[in-house]
């Protein structure tokens, strides 16, 4: 079983396809990288128009525990999520933001946000979308009983109310940039009032469904077994009505169970299968193995101020043991990307002020090449107490455990002593909140995604004096205030410019190993095409975009 | 004596289901991790009173006897919790799979059963190159773990000849049959071979015993010699290995449930064990202890029955 990923990830997909993308290539594909063994990145796979009875997709990570969008923050219930629950903003493929719900929204001064609403779209019930729908959706999530993971976002909002029939009116404390582009996530999926009301705390569950207005509608949930939804054929994006008729998830976590479904065809596909998966069926002629940008981050951080690892030189020096070409070779496949910063590129790559983030990033210090004499010299300087760094990763979890083997090779160079804890899956995902499992731990291995496109978002989280996850308890003064003030500019530019003032400073002293950004994996049985490669899958409703190839048949 | 019998095993069940209970209670809730942070995972770090909420909602931080307290009267009143990864009453999460975990395990002792007693048969009686066969085939197939099976199988079966669906659980009867063939084979053949083997044995050692040669020499046609006095005297060991093996498939269930993706009671287990859903893999425990018992209780009898001269309370 794979450990629940418990953080944003940040990907940096430098492909040329996501430029092109970018001017227009929607189902081109781009070449990746120059990193030897690198495969081909795509953003979309092939259009395909054909209809489809029925498709039977897989979710690696397990059962989602709700649908819920206002309790949705992780892999499984995001990828079903996001195909039955419109936002009112919508993610495309190359992480650029587009209308959903809202056909517009204006701001006419900073501390005021006006969403103007679709005024023909229906829930599945048949009843129409009102303002009053997007109200309610919006402040549940911040009443505890809800117990909503998007609370946070509200922080700066004073009140939300209907202004109309079809407009809502956000007012705020103080300005918020982040909150608009969080509206792609399930913090902006509307559900019906009145549904919600009668469902209470059941809403979500197998028990209580859902009231959307997405391109699918939930229809059964058997817990342990599948959840089955059906095309909604009123949908009111005719573009994106779906081709297939029904849609089927289950729930195998098992690598070789999987592996062994989708080869014989039983599965039509599955986002996120692993390496070797990948490899099985990249082998046999099923269908095909796609790799997509991602917004994916994998990074090692220090867990307290008193690690070895709370001094940026011992990072430094890890940093320059690690030969990240081998590592990514060897341990991802070749399906990953080297990273400067622990936020991705594709996070920004469309955004209005792409180019200020992009000068920001290449103003970073480059991946640094294996230097174990200047290594030795940093580590000689810092002269830690300790000398044994305790890491932690999650059991199971074959690529993180791979990469520490190859972090402690390159460690005990350097005279550092790398310990690899294995944790089970609650203890795992329990550190990020509970400092005492934190105890007797030095640093630990970090698998996130970034999914507001907007990297502030995310260094907010770790950066801030006080924040959940600054565990080393890092202080910066000019970083704290340059990301306090980033989040209250609503110029994009404006933002973007003081976001890459505060990366260019807690770049140098910030306790974080960035590893590798590891690319989005799909695979689609040849029967059908269409769904986006990208990792932007998470918040689309990327089963709307499935067709029929017909080819083969199972 | 059966009354006196069955009073003393409902006593031992009693103490032993106590034991287990406060055991596993005790050490799920030892077991560092935090179970409610499984429930907020992924994209953006929820607000710590959100963990707090659901600390509350499910008394994730009361004291350990009040915690068992809780569970133990609860228990009591036929309430078996909360689940807190599915957010559903456990009894019905048991319910929902107990068919499907039932099916696979009578569908696996049917296989045990017929074709362990089958192939030790024909082994002990014909002798020759039937008994090599079935002695080299058995002696292979009781070392091969049962993941091992599972994923041969698939491999085999699913992949390269596409016979039997690789995964699921199947519904209606021929659903369940197709779907559930081979997690019942992957589950039988080590004890299947292992029950053919004490078959073998037993039915050789009946054989050559001295009744069996004075039937024979008294002219008796050999089929009644076999069935009355070979078979019916083999049958003790027979039947208690049997019963071993039907106890050891309640085990050993988790694993091939996990590998065939059956939605059943052993999956439950161990997705619940992962997750620390305490109320979950409390009740199954104790349903699995409460299987052990029973089965091993029918054993008893069963041998008893067969064979006089064995007292009835001899402990398995």
């Amino acid at each position: 079983m794979q450990a629940p990923r418990t953080i944003p990830y940040l990907t940096g997909a430098l492909s040329v396809c996501v430029l092109l993308a970018a001017t227009g290539c929607t189902s081109g594909s781009g070449a990746a990288p120059a990193a030897p063994h690198a495969p081909k990145l795509t953003i979309t796979t092939p259009r395909a128009t054909g209809a489809l009875d029925q498709v039977a997709w897989n979710l690696p990570m397990g059962e989602p525990t709700t649908l819920d969008p206002a309790k949705v923050g992780d892999y499984s219930p995001s990828t079903v999520e996001a195909n039955l629950c419109d936002p009112l903003l919508r993610l495309k493929a190359d992480y650029s933001v587009a209308p959903g719900l809202a056909t517009s929204w204006k701001q006419p001064d900073p501390t005021t946000l006006v969403l103007d609403l679709r005024t023909d779209v229906r829930f599945w019930n048949g009843h129409p979308m009102t303002a009053d729908d997007v109200v309610a959706s919006l402040t549940r999530q911040g009443a505890p009983a809800t117990q909503s993971v998007n609370a946070s976002l509200l922080a700066q909002v004073k009140s939300i109310t209907a202004t109309g029939a079809h407009q809502v009116t956000v007012r705020f404390k103080a300005p918020d940039e982040v909150f608009l582009k969080a509206l792609v996530t399930g913090f902006g999926a509307v559900s019906e009032a009145a549904y919600l009301k009668k469902a209470g705390a059941s809403y979500g569950t197998a028990k209580g469904g859902l009231m959307c207005t997405g391109p699918f509608r939930l229809t059964a949930w058997k817990p342990g077994e599948s959840i089955t939804a059906e095309a909604n054929p009123d949908y009111w994006d005719a573009s994106l009505r779906p081709k297939a008729k029904s849609l089927s998830f289950s729930f195998i976590t098992d690598g070789s169970t999987l592996t062994s479904a989708l080869l014989s065809g039983q599965l039509d596909g599955s986002y996120e299968i692993s390496s070797a998966t990948a490899k099985a069926l990249t082998a046999s002629d099923a269908g095909t193995v796609s790799y997509g940008p991602s917004a994916q981050t994998n990074f090692i951080t220090a867990t307290s101020p008193t690690s070895p690892l709370a001094d940026a030189r011992i990072v430094r020096a890890l940093s320059l043991v690690l030969d990240r070409d081998a590592l990514i070779k060897n341990v991802y496949a070749g399906a990953a990307q080297k990273l400067k910063s622990f936020i991705p590129p594709l996070v920004w790559r469309n955004s209005p002020a792409a180019a200020v983030y992009d000068k920001g990033y290449d103003a970073l210090p480059a991946v640094p090449a294996v230097d174990v004499e200047q290594a030795k010299k940093l580590v000689a300087e810092a002269a830690p107490k300790r000398r044994t760094i305790a890491v932690a990763v999650a059991a199971g979890d074959q690529q993180s455990l791979q990469t520490l083997t190859f972090l402690q090779a390159g460690a005990k160079r350097i005279g550092l002593d790398i310990e690899i804890r294995q944790l089970q899956p609650t203890q795992m995902s329990g550190l990020f909140y509970d400092p005492s499992l934190r105890k007797g731990l030095d640093a630990t291995m970090v698998l996130g995604y970034v999914e507001i496109p907007d990297p502030l978002s995310y260094a907010v989280q770790m950066m801030t004096p006080g924040s959940l996850f600054n565990w080393s308890d890092y202080r910066n003064q000019q970083v704290a205030a340059l990301l306090t003030k980033a989040q209250g500019t609503l110029d994009p530019t404006g933002s973007a410019t003081l976001f890459t003032q505060a990366q260019a400073r807690y770049a140098k002293d910030f306790p974080v190993l960035p590893i590798a950004s590891p690319y989005e994996r799909l695979f689609l049985n040849k029967r059908l095409s269409g769904a986006p490669a990208s990792f932007a899958y998470l918040h689309m409703p990327w089963a709307a975009y499935l067709g029929g190839t017909g080819k083969g048949s199972s | 004596m059966i009354a006196r019998f069955a009073a003393r095993r409902a006593a031992t069940l009693a103490v032993t289901l106590f034991v287990a209970s406060v055991a596993i209670y005790g050490a799920l809730f030892l077991a560092p991790g935090d179970p409610a942070t499984l429930l907020v995972g992924g994209g953006k770090p929820p607000s710590p009173h959100l963990l707090a909420e659901i600390h509350r909602q499910y008394h994730l931080d009361d004291p350990f006897w009040q915690s068992y307290w809780r569970w133990l009267t609860g228990i009591a009143h036929g309430d078996a919790g909360q689940s807190l990864s599915y957010h559903d009453s456990v009894a019905r999460l048991l319910a929902d799979r107990a068919g499907n975990t039932l099916f696979l395990i009578a569908y696996a002792t049917v296989l045990i059963v017929v074709a362990g007693v089958a192939l030790g048969a024909v082994a002990g009686l014909r002798g020759g190159w039937a008994d090599t066969a079935v002695t080299v085939v058995t002696t292979t197939l009781m070392a091969v773990p049962v993941f091992v099976s599972s994923v041969l199988l698939i491999w085999w079966m699913s992949v390269r000849l596409a016979w039997f669906p690789a995964y699921g659980s199947g519904a209606g009867l021929t659903g369940r049959l197709e779907h559930l063939t081979l997690p019942a084979v992957a589950l039988a053949v080590s004890w299947l071979a292992y029950v053919a083997q004490v078959t073998r044995s037993a039915v050789r050692a009946e054989a050559a015993s001295e009744h069996v040669q004075t039937a024979r020499g008294r002219g008796l046609p050999d089929r009644l010699v076999v069935r009355k006095h070979i078979l019916r005297n083999a049958s003790g060991p027979i039947v208690s290995v049997s019963g071993v093996a039907v106890a050891g498939l309640i085990a050993s269930c988790s694993i091939v449930e996990q590998a065939f993706g059956v939605n059943g009671i052993g999956a439950l287990l161990v997705q619940s064990a992962a997750k620390q859903d305490l109320a979950v893999v409390q009740a199954v425990a104790l349903l699995t202890v409460v299987a052990f018992a029973v089965v091993n209780t029918a054993v008893d009898l069963a041998t008893s029955a067969l064979d006089h001269r064995i007292p009835l309370g001899g402990d398995v």
